[in-house]
């Protein structure tokens, strides 16, 4: 057997960073606007806070199940802020919101390890009830916030980079570690990969199960918070589209939707195809009807071509 | 002595596991008992005309999206199918008439459901393929339909069959009901009494095994899709006809509504197990549970709150029984 790693073998598995690096280039040669360092931490900061969900999400798909609720709690939360900062402060609203979401993690994680339900139905029904939550604290309005602390976390620097993006980086390297050199990393991986296999060789799955979606629920929390401190106001609608366009960033990087494969750095490569892409195409004026036309092609793409290639590989082992 | 002692349990067996599978009927006439109670317009003629006008929409969806689930795959496709559906008919009309605008809209169900049965067939996808794959497909008809419109509504110009789907109806019943009570028909004779009925549960339960014995799982798959994608056709029909308008943004959340009320009946998302009935009844339930909130005078976020509060209690109970009888 050829055991030597050809170009081509490498252009199989980095898809996703092959289509970002081509997709950077592209967008450097289309518009002299794009390689600015204002555009591209312009680009990042934006990224940064459906990067903040995406690696809660990276946790859940990875252990074989999905969060649909990521996108009601990211706009409940950031509601509630809104709501709470005349009362009780901005410290005080934010620790509020994150416990709020951890423990919507908890009831969804128990719900699912527990009694075994589908986290797809689970975690929509969860969205019906953080959607209307959000509705209901804001009167169906956006709400206006006028705060130092969460204006700063918001459009705020140190060092010349946005606090938005310190936030992703700290959160990225902390995952990537997590899922990579602990045995929580490890059992999570494994859980996903069989959730049988891992009950059998002794991992209590059920607390695996529970613990991501927890992460999962802090994630968005903090996400909503992020999102109302860039624009200084909390919308309740915000989320409408935010958890399928985050579980695309994830499986396009390369983390397989039935579990146990894949990772925190795919994820980031899978934001920031659709980031890189967004970006570039509002560059050049492209309407944005036509936009997400083109990102619906893109993430086709890439997860057939995914698909596509591993049934080719299979078959190559097969005639071997 | 023993044989009567087993066929005693036998008998009871069966009848506990005929109500533990019966728990979304259950709950639906607890509901409707519950309405009646609350309300003295509840079970009123206007109501009931209401109720079944309402859960049209959803329930064509559901209908699609069943053979799609028990075929093992899933379809997010068709919110974008039925906002497309709604601008193509009423933009064609104008220039084409009528008649040439339906069909070009069923067609284009029909070509939908295809493209997406073959690029899942061709990359041989799974389960998590087709919610991405259906999803991505879904954004770009969204996005279709947004361009095509402008990002307007369009308004409604006259035909026969959309003020029939309107206003129409069979023995005080609306034209919307009647038309899903044909299509629910239709499928559930498909499913239950036909080949391919029969090779749809299998390719859910089981894609090795029916691909070892035979059964052209994807060409079953595709067909299921087709389905779906027409049933969101004749939803966005049903749709455009009772706003008088086509809005292009109709179909957002459409599919997980649509998915919601199919899993509310009982039919499993991971395939191979699951009826057209069970979908009507779910489709029922989550109409009527609406109704009953709007009845109680709950707002918009308050029955949102409640409705999956109410969805997420039953899910839980249902499992709850089903794992006591094991």
């Amino acid at each position: 057997m050829n055991r030597t790693l050809g170009v081509g073998a490498f252009i199989r598995k980095q898809r996703a960073l092959l289509i970002l690096v081509a997709g950077f280039i592209a967008s450097s040669f289309a518009s002299p606007y794009f390689l600015t360092a204002d555009n591209l931490l312009n680009l990042v900061s934006q990224a940064s806070i459906n990067g903040v969900i995406a690696l809660g999400m990276t946790f859940v798909v990875l252990s074989g199940e999905l969060d649909l609720s990521v996108g009601a709690l990211n706009a409940f939360s950031g509601v509630l802020v809104a709501r709470l900062i005349p009362v009780c402060g901005a410290g005080a609203s934010m620790i509020i919101a994150i416990a709020l979401g951890a423990l919507a993690g908890v009831g969804t994680g128990w719900l699912v390890a527990r009694l075994h339900l589908n986290s797809f139905v689970v975690t929509l029904c969860t969205m019906f009830v953080f959607n209307g939550l959000a509705l209901l604290l804001s009167d169906s309005r956006p709400v206006e916030i006028d705060n130092p602390v969460l204006g700063a976390l918001g459009t705020g620097a140190v060092l010349g980079v946005p606090v938005l993006i310190w936030i992703f980086a700290v959160l990225c390297a902390t995952a990537w570690y997590v899922l990579r050199y602990t045995w929580y990393g490890r059992n999570v991986l494994a859980v996903g990969g069989g959730a049988k296999v891992a009950e059998l060789t002794g991992i209590a799955v059920h607390r695996y199960k529970i613990s991501v979606f927890v992460i999962s629920g802090v994630c968005a929390a903090l996400g909503g918070i992020m999102l109302s401190g860039l624009l200084s106001s909390a919308s309740p609608t915000v989320g409408g589209s935010t958890a399928l366009s985050v579980i695309t960033s994830v499986v396009v990087g390369g983390t397989s939707l039935s579990g146990g494969e894949g990772g925190i750095l795919q994820t980031v490569v899978g934001l920031f195809v659709f980031a890189v892409l967004s970006n570039s195409l509002s560059l050049l004026n492209v309407p944005s009807f036509n936009q997400t036309i083109i990102e619906g092609l893109v993430l086709v793409v890439v997860v057939g071509w995914d698909y596509f290639s591993r049934r080719m590989a299979a078959l190559s082992r097969l005639a071997n | 002595m023993n044989a009567t002692v087993n066929s005693a349990v036998r008998e009871r067996m069966h009848v506990r596991f005929l109500l533990s599978d019966a728990g979304p009927l259950l709950a639906l006439i607890l509901l409707m008992a519950i309405g009646s109670m609350i309300s003295p317009v509840f079970l009123s003629k206007g109501n009931l005309y209401n109720i079944l006008s309402q859960i049209a929409v959803l329930g064509v969806g559901a209908l699609g999206m069943t053979y799609v689930m028990i075929s093992g795959f899933f379809d997010l496709s068709v919110g974008g199918v039925l906002s497309l559906a709604g601008v193509l008919v009423v933009g064609l009309q104008p220039s084409f008439g009528f008649t040439v605008a339906l069909l070009a809209v069923v067609a284009m169900g029909v070509g939908i459901g295809c493209a997406n049965g073959l690029l899942l067939r061709t990359i041989r996808g799974d389960f998590g393929a087709s919610i991405m794959i259906t999803f991505g497909v879904g954004t770009i008809l969204a996005a279709v339909a947004l361009l095509y419109s402008n990002g307007y509504s369009m308004t409604v110009q006259y035909s026969r069959f959309l003020s029939w789907l309107e206003r129409g109806g069979v023995a005080g019943i609306p034209a919307v009901a009647v038309v899903l009570m044909i299509c629910a028909a239709v499928l559930h004779v498909i499913l239950r009494y036909t080949v391919l009925g029969r090779y749809m549960y299998l390719a859910g339960a089981s894609a090795r095994v029916a691909l070892s014995s035979g059964v052209p799982v994807y060409t079953i798959r595709t067909i299921a899709l087709c389905m779906s994608a027409l049933m969101a056709v004749i939803g966005g029909l049903m749709e455009t006809a009772q706003t008088a308008s086509a809005s292009p943004v109709a179909g957002v959340g459409y599919e997980l509504d649509v998915v919601a009320a199919v899993a509310i009946g009982g039919t499993s998302l991971s395939g191979g197990w699951g009826s057209v009935v069970r979908t009507i009844v779910g489709v029922l339930l989550v109409g009527v549970l609406n109704n009953v909130l709007i009845l109680v005078g709950l707002s918009t976020p308050e029955q949102m709150i409640a409705q999956g509060l109410i969805i997420l209690v039953a899910l839980i109970t249902d499992r709850q029984r089903k794992s006591n009888l094991s």
